[in-house]
């Protein structure tokens, strides 16, 4: 317990020392409650991890009358009553709670350090509130990043987005593959951010594994539905994923060895108390290990797959009230393939990479308001080279390339006027600079054949403002944004108002709605809808206009002891101008493409698409324990996701590839003790919808003169052609899996080892992956097949934490 | 490493196929017909799917006992069309029943079970010679990448007479003499333009002839231009592009077959025309 003495504040004489212009508004939002603000005072400051110094943002901060919560920069700010004792709590699962006695007699400036639980060797502790049934939002998930690291995985590679797959309303697209869909929406409509940048492909070799290294990770949170209105740009989630700082303290690190890779963290001060650093990698090493094998099977030839990434971050404390940060991430997956023979020479590369870079800067105007200005880059490229050399032939040289630029800024203010009022004001600025295909093609002395279309320059911007309002029973939570959009000289100015409400019928209960409307300006053209990285970014342009979806969400929520929570929800959303490529369109886009006398058309796929309207209602049940020996959840979600399309189908409606009727999954942890742990994981999805061709139709001879014959695609024999029937009329079979882990821990002299042991698939259901037509073993006829990928997988891992 | 390498071929070697069971499998009549003045006998195809998976079954299942009648409802005039063994459809001559340019004709197939399956399709206006001119072209040699002689070539073709709610599309050659170039010569949905308001349809094409056809030499100064000139009806149309709109590629998304029958049938029935000309290049 910590007392602290008295000291008089006014607004008057805070904005006397204002000179800037930002403080100037400040002042004028300000204005309205200034009569709460003489009767009352101010606690603020920081919310830190004891021992590394990491901010803690989502930390729960109040009074048993009273809550509010730190901001994503460990940023709180807390009025109490003048001339009263107040007890402020400070409490965040996963932490000791702590608590501080004000007199109210001044305001308070007060850095507060959070111990994590596992520190002091407990296992459970008593939430001494709960807080699902208490906050306004909804439909908003925050996945702690230890769970992420105790849930068992494929290959044991911790995975963010396979976890966040396991959550209700959110569903994978097949097996192994991260990419998501959340409450109908499509790969594309998810705003992945990780330190304010966005990140466009998520995904490491075909979507198996995803970008995201849980041991760089501070905080995820996933938003599917009542978007503050902070968020814009994408239609169906947010997944907001932040970086660790470095610890301020001291040096520490940990390496893990896995069976495809190995990873390393080191993090530190650079100057104690003042300024940190974090970095973190990860390779697979499988093209190294298996490069002797491959060139003795192939006489020579090298080929191989690899990935990495890099996480990186520094931050800098320039002040009480001035702190920087630079953080980045740096990866890229790359097939090659090479070989040398008989005067020929054949070289292949295929990879795809992102890069982030965010520099931001937090400034505290005064107890009430904080600051975060960001400058933000991402890159995201595709690039595919073929190089064939031969004696007394012309070299063959294709190179393919796709990038996406983008280039922002981003202002955002916190300001919290008084205990009922949490107000976020700000704007954002993004140049997307897309370059769809860019292809050299060199076939002779003549070329080389350059076919790099032009940058489509493109510039979205927005203005929001939001207020958390606590007014009796009801917690609200109304925003409003402005988004712009401009392309080619056409301009979108479009408002998206944001709301959610919470009634709390007791403490621990409570009913919520939401609503919401959202727009995007960016496309991705998916033949696959499996999230490859040969799918297409886009961006709305005037003939491919933007989407936008309207979302609405009534649920309830409850609190119970030991930290159960259960939700309820349920949501029905519209989706409108969503696109998908037209009958028979595919990615393989002009077929004159590399006719130097046919002008590139850098928006082939214009004439490839076509517009139409999406539905999705379901209602998601959320049970989950985050804190104690048993933690995990059970997610239960039933759904139906339907779409219209005048040029498809007909102009029927039809189930989306990804619509799923049940979705299950149950996730445990327990601790048996300090040093073993054991979790399981279990999945149940209706299996996905697919087109099939159900008939051959034939129409022997009765094209008209001069006509083609029908193409003999799915090999129906000539003189016929197929009937597939309605769009998405068959389904795939059912889902299903169980993965189990177990991880051993000890401490040594220098740290702390860990050994797991877990099973993928540890029934060895042969789950589907995709179908195809195929010849029976006698050739007499053909037959449904199906593909399954992952049979039972055992995997061992090993990981050392260690700190100096 | 021994253990990396053995997970890695245990990974390589996860895929594995299992046969399960195909959508449910249900029966439909397939009814195709293009009727046009220029053919010399009126076909109408009647026969039945067949289940994509299972046993191969290479021999179409016509059937040979439904009635199959032609109404114009135009002038009234009908006819029953009986079954004709070498060709495995429904026929009847010219001669003895015409089809008549702008005309509307009602098909009607009674099954053997008494299944009724119709429909109704109106032939396009013939088209004049004077409805097709040459706005502008060029013709000229040029070497590719491979260094070897190709012709580029550019055109705007207009048709001034189109009649409202048809497709048309021309395909045409460059001739010299008695030697052509190869300009659009295949069918191509996507290549038609249907009349909108009072404009003449426009068609500004371009493209690369590799070679001349023909025997001996030519010099690339070419003198007229071919045109087969098609004309169809919506139904046509809808059903050719259902068919082709995947230009054979694996990759494309699955297309649902166009059908304006009425009752439980697939196919079409659908009108076209169409007419050569020879229009010389200025």
């Amino acid at each position: 317990m910590i007392f602290i003495g008295l000291k008089n504040f006014s607004i008057a004489s805070s904005l006397k020392r204002s000179k800037s212009f930002c403080n100037y508004l400040i002042f004028i939002f300000s204005a309205l409650p200034s009569v709460a603000f003489s009767q009352s005072f101010t606690v603020s400051g920081y919310i830190r991890e004891k021992g590394s110094g990491e901010m803690l943002g989502g930390v729960s901060v109040g009074t048993e009358q009273e809550k509010t919560s730190s901001n994503n920069y460990g940023f709180y700010t807390f009025q109490i009553p003048a001339g009263k004792r107040s007890v402020v709590y400070f409490q965040a699962a996963g932490f000791v709670a702590d608590s501080l006695v004000v007199l109210g007699d001044k305001d308070v400036a007060y850095n507060i350090e959070l111990l994590v639980v596992e520190k002091i060797g407990l296992v459970e502790i008593s939430v001494r509130k709960s807080t699902i049934a208490d906050k306004a939002e909804m439909s908003k998930i925050d996945i702690p990043v230890q769970q992420i690291k105790d849930i068992p995985a494929l290959l044991g590679e911790k995975d963010v987005l396979k976890v966040i797959q396991l959550l209700p309303g959110v569903q994978k697209g097949g097996e192994g593959q991260s990419g998501i869909y959340v409450r109908g929406g499509g790969p594309d409509q998810n705003l992945i951010i990780l330190d304010e940048a966005t990140v466009y492909n998520a995904n490491h070799l075909f979507g198996f594994f995803s970008l995201f290294n849980g041991d760089a990770l501070r905080s995820v949170e996933l938003v599917k539905g009542g978007f503050p209105a902070r968020y814009g740009g994408r239609l169906s989630s947010v997944i907001e994923m932040n970086m660790k700082e470095g610890n301020l303290n001291k040096y520490s690190g940990e390496f893990g060895i896995g069976l495809i890779s190995s990873r390393g963290l080191i993090e530190g001060p650079i100057k104690k108390n003042k300024s940190s650093f974090m970095i973190s990698g990860r390779r697979t090493y499988a093209d190294i290990l298996a490069q002797p094998l491959i060139m003795a099977a192939t006489n020579g030839s090298n080929a191989g797959y690899y990935f990495y990434d890099l996480n990186a971050k520094a931050n800098y404390i320039l002040s009480d009230k001035d702190k920087i940060y630079i953080s980045g991430y740096f990866g890229r997956d790359k097939f090659y393939f090479a070989d040398k023979q008989n005067g020929q020479s054949l070289k292949t590369n295929f990879g795809w990479g992102n890069r982030t870079l965010t520099t931001r800067w937090n400034h505290q105007f005064n107890k009430r308001t904080f600051a975060n200005l960001s400058a933000i880059y991402s890159h995201y490229d595709l690039n595919i080279e073929v190089n064939l050399k031969e004696r007394n032939s012309p070299e063959f040289l294709l190179k393919y390339q796709s990038v996406i630029d983008d280039y922002g800024l981003k202002y955002d203010i916190d300001w919290s006027p008084n205990n009922k009022h949490k107000v976020r004001y700000g704007l954002s600025a993004i140049n997307h600079q897309f370059q769809p295909s860019a292809t050299v093609l060199k076939l002779g002395p003549n070329s080389p054949v350059n076919r790099k279309s032009e940058i489509i320059q493109t510039y979205e911007s927005g203005i929001y403002i939001e207020d958390q309002i606590k007014y009796g029973r009801w917690n609200l939570y109304p925003g409003i944004r402005i988004s712009h959009y401009h392309v080619e000289g056409k301009n979108w100015v479009k408002p998206e108002t944001r709301f959610s409400a919470g009634y709390q019928i007791r403490k621990d209960l409570a009913i919520k709605t939401s609503a919401a409307t959202m727009w995007q300006y960016i496309h991705l053209l998916s033949n696959t809808g499996l999230g490859l990285p040969t799918d297409l970014w886009i961006p709305a342009t005037p003939k491919v206009g933007p989407m936008k979806s309207e979302q609405v969400a009534l649920g309830i929520a409850k609190d119970y002891n030991k930290g159960f929570s259960v939700s309820l929800e349920g949501y029905y959303k519209v989706l409108s101008d969503i696109i998908t490529y037209k009958e028979g369109a595919s990615f393989i886009l002009q077929n004159d493409f590399f006719d130097p006398s046919v002008p590139v058309n850098k928006k082939a796929w214009e004439s490839q698409v076509t517009a139409g309207k999406g539905w999705s209602k379901g209602m998601e049940l959320f049970v989950q324990k985050k804190v104690g020996r048993l933690s995990g959840w059970v997610g239960y979600t039933l759904s139906w996701t339907e779409l219209q399309f005048d040029s498809v189908n007909a102009g029927r409606k039809y189930y989306a590839k990804y619509d799923r009727r049940h979705d299950v999954s149950i996730v445990g942890i327990y601790k048996l003790s300090k040093n073993l742990t054991v979790s399981a994981t279990w999945v149940y999805g209706s299996g996905n919808a697919i087109t099939l061709p159900q008939a051959i139709v034939p129409v022997n001879g009765m094209y008209p003169q001069s006509y083609p014959q029908v193409w003999d695609v799915w090999g129906s024999g000539g003189n016929r052609t197929l009937d597939f029937g309605a769009r998405n009329s068959f389904r795939m079979e059912p889902y299903h899996r169980l993965d189990i882990g177990m991880q051993f821990s000890r401490d040594k002299r220098r740290g702390r080892e860990t050994i797991e042991i877990s099973c993928y698939n540890a029934y060895n259901r042969a789950n589907p992956f995709f179908y195809y037509g195929g010849s029976s073993p006698d050739f007499n006829s053909r037959v449904l097949k199906k593909v399954t990928l992952f049979p039972i997988i055992p995997t061992v891992t090993y990981s050392f934490k260690f700190s100096k | 490493m021994v253990c990396m390498v053995g997970v890695g071929l245990m990974i390589s070697s996860c895929e594995t196929d299992a046969t399960v069971d195909p959508p449910a499998f249900v029966r439909k009549p397939v009814v195709v017909s293009y009727i046009s003045p220029k053919d010399s006998l009126v076909k109408v195809q009647v026969a039945y799917t067949e289940p994509y998976f299972g046993p191969y079954e290479p021999q179409t299942k016509f059937e040979k006992s439904a009635r199959v009648s032609l109404l114009d409802l135009t002038d009234g005039d009908s006819v029953v069309l009986q079954w004709r063994a070498q060709d495995s459809v429904y026929a009847v001559d010219s001669f003895s029943y015409k089809i008549q340019n702008a005309h509307r004709y009602r098909l009607l197939v009674v099954m053997p079970n008494g299944e009724q399956i119709k429909s109704v399709s109106t032939v396009p206006p013939a088209m004049k010679s004077n409805d097709w001119k040459v706005n502008s072209w060029s013709f000229k040699g040029d070497t590719n990448q491979f260094g070897e002689q190709v012709y580029r070539w550019n055109i705007n073709l207009e048709n001034e007479g189109a009649a409202p709610g048809f497709y048309y599309q021309p395909m045409f050659s460059f001739l010299e003499g008695v030697y052509f170039y190869e300009g659009r010569t295949w069918a191509d949905p996507g290549f038609s333009l249907q009349k909108q308001g009072n404009e003449p349809l426009q068609f500004i094409d371009r493209g690369t002839s590799w070679s001349m056809m023909g025997s001996g030499g030519g010099s690339g100064l070419v003198e007229d231009l071919y045109l087969l000139a098609w004309v169809y009806d919506q139904p046509y149309q809808d059903y050719f592009r259902s068919q082709f709109s995947d230009d054979g590629n694996p990759f494309a998304e699955p297309t649902l077959l166009h059908s304006n029958l009425e009752g439980n049938a697939l196919g079409v029935f659908c009108a076209y025309d169409f007419a050569e000309l020879l229009i010389p290049l200025k």
